[in-house]
C-alpha cells in the first residue's frame, strides 16, 4: 500500500471515530429527538420524563410511541408548543425541571424533592382516577397529620405508620406516580387544601371501619369523603 | 401405565412438599424479621421514654438556664425518637393516638421552653407547674411501657391478637378476648391492647394547656367573617356568578354542589372543569379553580404577576404585596399578603394561580385570609430599625428590610423586623421582634427549578 492511501485510511478511520463518538457520548440538548431517535441522549430523556411522572414505556434509549406521547403530554402541561420531539426548548425546560434546587450563591444541594415524591406515590396509590382537586386534597390529609400532635412527625413515618393507608399494606405505594399526582402533591405543599383540614379520608362503598364513620365530616370530593 | 401415574402422583406431591417447605421458611424469615423490627420499636419506645423522663427531672433541678436548655432540648429529641418508635408498632385500625398525641406534646412543650430560656426569659410558675404535671404523666406512660416490655420478653406476649393454639389454627377456633382487649380494664393479653388501655387512661385527662405547634386548637370561627352574616345557596350562586363574570368566564351553566362543613363552612359550585367555593357566611370566595387545558404560554411571568394583583384588587383586595411566584409551566402561582402602613402580614395570605396560555385566573386560595384577617391592635414598636439591625451579626449583609407581622405556633403572632441578606455566600430572611429584639425566625432562601423556596 502507497503512503497517500494509508494517509487516506487514517483520515477516514479518524473521521468514522469522531462521527460514531458523537452519536454515543452526545449529551441532551445537542440534536432534535424524535420517533425513531436511539442512543443515550434518548435514555437521558425518557429517565428524566419518567422522573417527573410521565409514562415513557421501557427505558430503553428509543424514541418510540409511548415516549413521543409522554413528551407531548410534558409539552402540553408545560405551555411549550405540542410537537412530540424534543427540540431545544422542550430540553432546556426538562433539564429545569430536573435540575438540582441550589443556595442563594449557586452552591447544588440535590433536588430537595424526597417528600413531594413520597407523597406523590401515596396520592397515586390511593387516589389515582380521582379527579385533581380529590389528589390534591388526599395529600394534604398527610400535610395536616404533620401538625396534629396525634399523629407522627415526618411524612414518611405518617405514610408508613402500621394500618394508616391501604396502598402501603397491598404495596401499591411502590407503583411510580403519574404527573397529576406529583402536580397534586407539589400543590398541597405550596399551600392549597381542598379537604378543609381534614386528617381522614375514605371511600363509602369500601369501608365499614366504625372508627373513620364516627369522625365528623367535612366534604366529599369524587369519591372520598373526607373527615376531621 | 400404573406405575407411570404413582410415579407422577410422586413426583407431583415432592414438588408440592418442597414448595410448601420453601414456602414455610420464607414466611418464617419474613415474619422473624417483622418481629424483630417490632421489637427494636419497642424497646427504642421504652429506652426513649425513660431517656425523657430524666432529662425532664434534671431540667426542672437545674439551676442554670444553660443546663435547662440542654436538657429540655435532649427531652424535644427524645420526643421525637419516641414517636417514631410509637407510629412503627404494629396496629390492626387507624385510630387517634393518645400515646403518640402526648409524646409529641412533650417535645413540643420542651422545645418551646428552651427556646424562651434561650431568649433570656426565665419560665413562670404555671410553666414549672405544667413541666410537673407533664413529668407525672410521663411517669405513668413510661411504667405502663417498661411492664409492658417485660412482658413481651418473659410471656412472649403477642403484638395484635392472643396467639393461637395448634388445635385453634387446624380447626378454624377463636381466640377468646379479654375484656382488655376491648379496650377496658383487665390484664392485657397483647402489646396493643395494654397501649390501647393507656391511650384510654390518657383521654380521661384533662389537655395540657400551653401554646405551641401541636397545643389543641380548634378555631371556632374564621377571624376575617366574623362580622358577615351568613346567607343562603341562593346568594352564594349569585355571588358566585358576579365572581366568575369577574374572571371572565361565563357563568351561564353553573350548579350548587352541595356544602362544605370545614372551619370555613362553604357552599360549592361546579361547572364543567370549573370548582368553585363561597362562604356561607358574607358569601365570599374560599377556593376556586379551574383545571381546563392550557394552550401554548403566551404571558410573561412579570405581566402574569401583574394580572394577579389587579384581580385581587379588583375582587376586593386592595392593599396586597406579592411575596413569591411559583413557575407550573402553563400556570404561575402568585402568593399575595395584605400591606398596610408599612407592615406586611404574612398570615393575610391569598394565592391566586395564572394560566400563561391567555393571562386568565385559574386558582384562587383565600383560606388563610379569611382564617386569620382581622383588625389587630399592633404591638408598640420599642426596637428602631438601626437598634434591630446592630442586634445582628456584623457580617451579615443586609440586602432589604422591613417590618411584617409573623404567625408564630399557637395561633400567635409577632410584629417584626424582616431583614433579608448574605451570610457567606447563603441568602437567609431574619426576623427580629420589634419591640423586644428577640429573634423569632430564621428563614434559609433556597432555589428550586419552580421557583425561590424558604427552608
Amino acid at each position: 500500500m502507497q503512503k497517500r492511501d494509508l494517509g487516506k485510511v487514517l483520515w477516514i478511520g479518524l473521521l468514522f471515530c469522531l462521527l460514531t463518538s458523537g452519536i454515543a457520548f452526545g449529551a441532551l440538548g445537542d440534536r432534535l429527538l424524535s420517533q425513531g431517535s436511539r442512543g443515550e441522549e434518548v435514555r437521558e430523556l425518557q429517565s428524566r420524563l419518567i422522573q417527573l411522572g410521565y409514562v415513557v414505556g421501557p427505558l430503553d434509549g428509543i424514541f418510540g410511541p409511548k415516549t413521543e406521547k409522554g413528551v407531548r403530554l410534558f409539552q402540553q402541561e408545560r405551555g411549550l408548543p405540542v410537537d412530540g420531539s424534543a427540540g431545544p426548548q422542550t430540553l432546556n425546560e426538562l433539564k429545569l425541571m430536573t435540575g438540582e434546587s441550589t443556595t442563594a450563591g449557586g452552591t447544588p444541594i440535590g433536588p430537595q424533592n424526597s417528600d413531594v415524591n413520597l407523597l406523590a406515590r401515596l396520592v397515586n396509590g390511593e387516589a389515582r382516577g380521582e379527579p385533581y382537586l380529590g389528589q390534591v386534597a388526599v395529600a394534604a390529609v398527610v400535610l395536616n397529620r404533620l401538625t396534629d400532635p396525634s399523629f407522627p412527625n415526618t411524612i414518611a413515618e405518617i405514610i408508613y405508620e402500621p394500618r394508616a393507608f391501604s396502598c402501603v399494606d397491598d404495596g401499591q405505594i411502590n407503583m411510580a406516580p403519574d404527573s397529576s399526582c406529583l402536580q397534586a402533591a407539589q400543590e398541597a405543599f405550596s399551600g392549597n387544601d381542598p379537604s378543609q383540614g381534614a386528617l381522614f379520608f375514605f371511600n363509602p362503598a369500601k369501608t365499614s371501619n366504625k372508627f373513620i364513620w364516627s369522625r365528623p365530616q367535612i366534604i366529599q370530593i369524587g369519591n372520598h369523603i373526607f373527615a376531621r | 401405565m400404573r406405575n407411570r401415574i404413582i410415579a407422577g402422583l410422586s413426583v407431583a406431591l415432592l414438588a408440592v412438599l418442597s414448595w410448601g417447605i420453601y414456602g414455610y421458611h420464607w414466611t418464617q424469615e419474613y415474619r422473624l424479621a417483622q418481629e424483630n423490627q417490632s421489637l427494636r420499636s419497642i424497646n427504642d419506645l421504652a429506652a426513649h421514654l425513660d431517656g425523657m423522663e430524666t432529662s425532664l427531672v434534671k431540667s426542672q433541678v437545674a439551676s442554670g438556664n444553660g443546663q435547662r436548655i440542654l436538657y429540655l432540648s435532649q427531652l424535644a429529641m427524645q420526643s421525637t425518637a419516641a414517636g417514631t418508635d410509637y407510629a412503627q408498632l404494629p396496629a390492626e385500625a387507624t385510630s387517634l393516638s393518645y400515646v403518640g398525641q402526648f409524646v409529641n406534646q412533650v417535645g413540643d412543650i420542651s422545645s418551646q421552653f428552651a427556646y424562651k430560656l434561650a431568649g433570656g426569659t426565665n419560665l413562670t410558675p404555671e410553666e414549672e407547674a405544667l413541666l410537673t404535671e407533664v413529668h407525672n404523666r410521663l411517669l405513668s406512660v413510661n411504667q405502663t411501657v417498661q411492664s409492658l416490655l417485660i412482658r413481651v420478653h418473659t410471656e412472649e406476649l403477642a403484638w395484635l391478637k392472643p396467639k393461637m393454639t395448634l388445635g385453634q389454627r387446624l380447626f378454624g377456633g377463636q381466640v377468646a378476648l379479654a375484656d382488655a382487649d376491648d379496650g377496658k380494664e383487665g390484664n392485657a393479653t397483647t402489646v396493643r391492647s395494654g397501649l390501647e388501655q393507656l391511650d384510654a387512661s390518657l383521654q380521661k385527662l384533662p389537655p395540657l394547656s400551653y401554646e405551641g405547634e401541636y397545643a389543641i386548637h380548634e378555631v371556632s370561627e374564621a377571624l376575617g367573617l366574623r362580622s358577615e352574616a351568613v346567607i343562603s345557596s341562593e346568594q352564594a350562586a349569585v355571588k358566585a356568578r358576579t365572581l366568575l363574570n369577574q374572571l371572565g368566564i361565563d357563568s351561564a351553566n353553573l350548579e350548587y354542589a352541595g356544602e362544605s362543613q370545614g372551619d370555613i363552612p362553604c357552599f360549592i359550585f361546579r361547572q364543567d372543569t370549573v370548582y368553585l367555593e363561597m362562604t356561607k357566611r358574607g358569601g365570599k370566595v374560599r377556593f376556586f379553580q379551574d383545571t381546563r387545558q392550557r394552550d401554548v404560554r403566551t404571558w410573561s411571568v412579570s405581566n402574569a404577576t401583574m394580572k394577579a394583583i389587579s384581580t385581587l384588587t379588583a375582587l376586593g383586595w386592595p392593599s396586597m404585596a406579592v411575596t413569591a411566584t411559583t413557575d407550573n409551566g402553563s400556570s404561575i402561582r402568585v402568593e399575595c399578603v395584605n400591606e398596610s402602613q408599612g407592615i406586611r402580614y404574612y398570615p393575610d395570605k391569598v394565592v391566586v394561580e395564572v394560566g400563561l396560555d391567555r393571562g386568565q385566573i385559574v386558582g384562587l386560595n383565600a383560606t388563610p385570609y379569611w382564617a386569620y384577617h382581622h383588625e389587630r391592635n399592633v404591638e408598640e414598636i420599642k426596637l428602631f430599625v438601626a437598634e434591630a439591625r446592630a442586634r445582628l451579626r456584623s457580617d451579615f449583609k443586609i440586602s432589604e428590610s422591613r417590618l411584617t407581622l409573623i404567625a408564630k405556633p399557637g395561633n400567635q403572632e409577632a410584629l417584626c423586623y424582616e431583614f433579608r441578606g448574605r451570610y457567606g455566600v447563603e441568602e437567609y430572611l431574619i426576623y427580629l421582634n420589634a419591640t423586644d429584639g428577640r429573634e423569632e425566625m430564621i428563614k434559609r432562601v433556597i432555589l428550586t427549578p419552580r421557583g425561590e423556596f424558604l427552608q
